[in-house]
């Protein structure tokens, strides 16, 4: 018999750690821990009508839960839907009508709230362009038209500011130049009834010249609303890849416009980087993230796209990581999306005190398998300095595809999620309906070494 | 089943079909989708068309024009494209791509026609599952030699 003393094996054992009281086994990264243990409620399907798409989220400081979505209707030929939830825990509402156009179709809603009144944005037309972006205050108000005509992928994002709502746009001058979009945005103080004339922040081709065109803009104001800070995805030629570019915007209360600074790259060049996301914290930290795309070859003349969750911040005047550095991956699994319904990952992000959480669709597996989109959630509590090595299966619905989440933090650290979830049937490209799940931060896992001493054989 | 480009000769020939072609659909079984050959005797031959006259086109030499074919906002290879002139004349046909550029990164959906100088209407069509979707641009005053870019065709659902 061997007889060891005196000797110490440190072995750092993986054992899953959780805060509070509960207990379970360490995951690896294929493998998500589903929301449903860390407490979420099983997903509400707002809409039942199997024919929605983008939906999106808003919280009232009351509580309050709206999810807007774009529906195939019973008066307009696609209007904008609502269902509102309240009570603890939300309880949502029946669809409810918003737009009513009845020659026009309604599309690409983005929503809000003033204190508590519901503001909502959509772009109305014929789909896909020529459209208008329109403005409504409340289910019933009287929509009002910010600008028309307006072409391409026009996707406006609303904001309250401190006496005005702000609405950031990208799009085109013609329906034949629909992909080379300028960058635009509009404002309406909350005492006046029209909008003022929408401005062009940069033109198409000024992040990197002498082609291009901007896409998806998502924008964010800082807590005191004096800051507005925007990313979008930057074409810059047929043969160039896609960037990630950052511009901030501070307002001017005497030219009541933006003082605008230089647009900033966030990817590295050589990245194909698209469909940026961006929030603040209330400590003022700037927090962007995107989907980086990877081509793998998978055989002979076959190749798969992975798709990566990319994530900078903006704090004390720098980028973290610097920008001449890879940005950071929150998850170093990727992802890959199928071809049935063509998407690329989507993500959605909100911050709130020091919490800052990501959603994202994809689904995992060897690199071109087949393979149904689930939402996916990393958050982090600590301003965005760890993200812990768990990622959580938000949608857990693995036989169906769960696609385009839209999230928002609560004042009680909960997370309200919407997302499309496809109602199952051989046809991908229809058939939707709008998911709505709430539940709380994922429990962190904690990786704690294991000491053993002294140990006799 | 009507076959519209016909034999080009007669004598014995074998037809295959092929379902879900670019494997969009999600099946339980991808390996059932090709028919048992069918074999078929062709022994009419129809009289010879009248050649229809070669279209004169603009002389110098010609431009490239590339783009991308979008579906829902995210480029989409294989879409069939049909160029034609301010006449209705189809001058250029063929599909979108995946490519692979230098730096080992791949565009999809990419297309490149090479054309005379002109005005053209570039259509893009690409039938998904059972749904058909279409789109197209007007691309106005191409000069001779030019290399065009973005001429991007976004193709929604048809009704």
């Amino acid at each position: 018999m061997k007889h060891y003393t005196g000797v110490l094996i440190v072995g750092v054992i993986v054992i899953a750690m959780v805060h509070a009281t509960a207990t379970y086994a360490a995951v690896v990264h294929a493998s998500d821990s589903g929301w449903e243990q860390d407490g979420a409620l099983m997903p509400d399907n707002l809409s039942h009508t199997g024919d929605i798409r983008q939906p999106a989220i808003a919280l009232s400081d009351e509580g309050d839960v709206t999810v807007v979505w774009s529906n195939v209707g019973t008066v307009a030929p696609r209007g904008i839907f609502a269902a509102i939830g309240t009570g603890t825990p939300i309880t949502p509402s029946m669809a409810l009508y918003l737009s009513e156009n009845q020659d026009q179709d309604a599309w690409a809603p983005d929503v809000a709230y003033q204190d508590e009144q519901l503001v909502a944005t959509w772009v109305q037309g014929t789909f896909p362009y020529p459209g208008q972006i329109m403005q409504q205050d409340g289910l019933t108000g009287t929509p009002r038209t910010v600008m028309s005509p307006v072409y391409g992928y026009t996707t406006p994002r609303l904001l309250i500011g401190g006496d005005r709502l702000l609405l950031f746009f990208a799009s085109a001058d013609n329906e034949n130049d629909w992909s080379k979009a300028d960058l635009y945005y509009a404002q309406r103080p909350f005492t006046v009834e029209d909008w003022l004339t929408p401005t062009m922040i940069i033109t198409r081709a000024q992040a990197n010249p002498p082609y291009g065109g901007i896409w998806y803009p998502h924008a964010a104001l800082n807590a005191n609303k004096d800051t507005v800070h925007l990313v979008w995805e930057q074409t810059a030629g047929t043969l160039t890849m896609r960037s990630v570019w950052y511009i901030q915007g501070v307002w001017q209360a005497s030219q009541q416009d933006f003082d605008w600074f230089p647009p900033t790259r966030l990817s590295l060049a050589d990245k194909e980087s698209v469909r940026p996301k961006i929030s603040v914290d209330a400590a003022q930290r700037v927090h962007v993230a995107w989907i980086e795309q990877q081509v793998v070859q998978t055989g002979a003349g076959t190749q798969a796209t992975l798709q990566y969750v990319n994530y900078r911040r903006f704090e004390n005047e720098q980028w973290i990581p610097p920008l001449e550095q890879p940005a950071q991956r929150l998850d170093t699994a990727p992802v890959q999306v199928n071809t049935y319904r063509p998407t690329w990952s989507n993500i959605a992000i909100d911050a709130r005190g020091d919490t800052i959480c990501i959603a994202w669709h994809g689904y995992r597996g060897a690199p071109g398998v087949s393979g149904q989109e689930e939402i996916l959630l990393k958050c982090s509590r600590d301003g965005g300095k760890n993200w812990g090595t768990q990622t959580t299966n938000a949608s857990q619905t693995p036989d169906a595809l769960s696609l385009f989440p839209a999230l928002r933090l609560d004042t009680h650290a909960r997370i309200h999620l919407a997302w499309e979830e496809h109602q199952k049937g051989i046809v991908y490209t229809t058939n939707y309906d709008t998911y709505y799940r709430q539940g709380p931060l994922p429990r962190l896992q904690i990786f704690l070494p294991l000491m053993m001493r002294n140990y006799h054989d | 089943m009507w076959i519209d480009s016909g034999f080009a000769t007669t004598g014995n020939h074998t037809l295959i079909a092929l379902a879900d072609t670019w494997n969009q659909v999600l099946e339980s079984d991808e390996t059932n989708n090709v028919s048992v050959p069918l074999s078929v005797t062709v022994t009419l031959t129809n009289p010879m068309p009248t050649p229809t006259p070669t279209p004169e086109l603009p002389p110098g030499p010609r431009a490239k024009l590339s783009g991308i074919t979008y579906m829902d906002g995210v480029p989409q290879s294989l879409v069939n494209i049909y160029i034609s002139d301010t006449q209705g004349r189809l001058i250029w046909s063929g599909f979108s791509r995946t490519i692979t550029m230098p730096n080992g990164g791949i565009i999809d959906g990419f297309y490149e026609a090479e054309l005379p100088a002109g005005d053209y209407t570039v259509v893009g069509q690409m039938r998904m599952a059972n749904a058909l979707y279409w789109g197209q641009i007007i691309v106005t005053g191409l000069q001779p030699g030019e290399i065009r870019q973005e001429a991007d065709i976004n193709l929604t659902i048809l009704d």
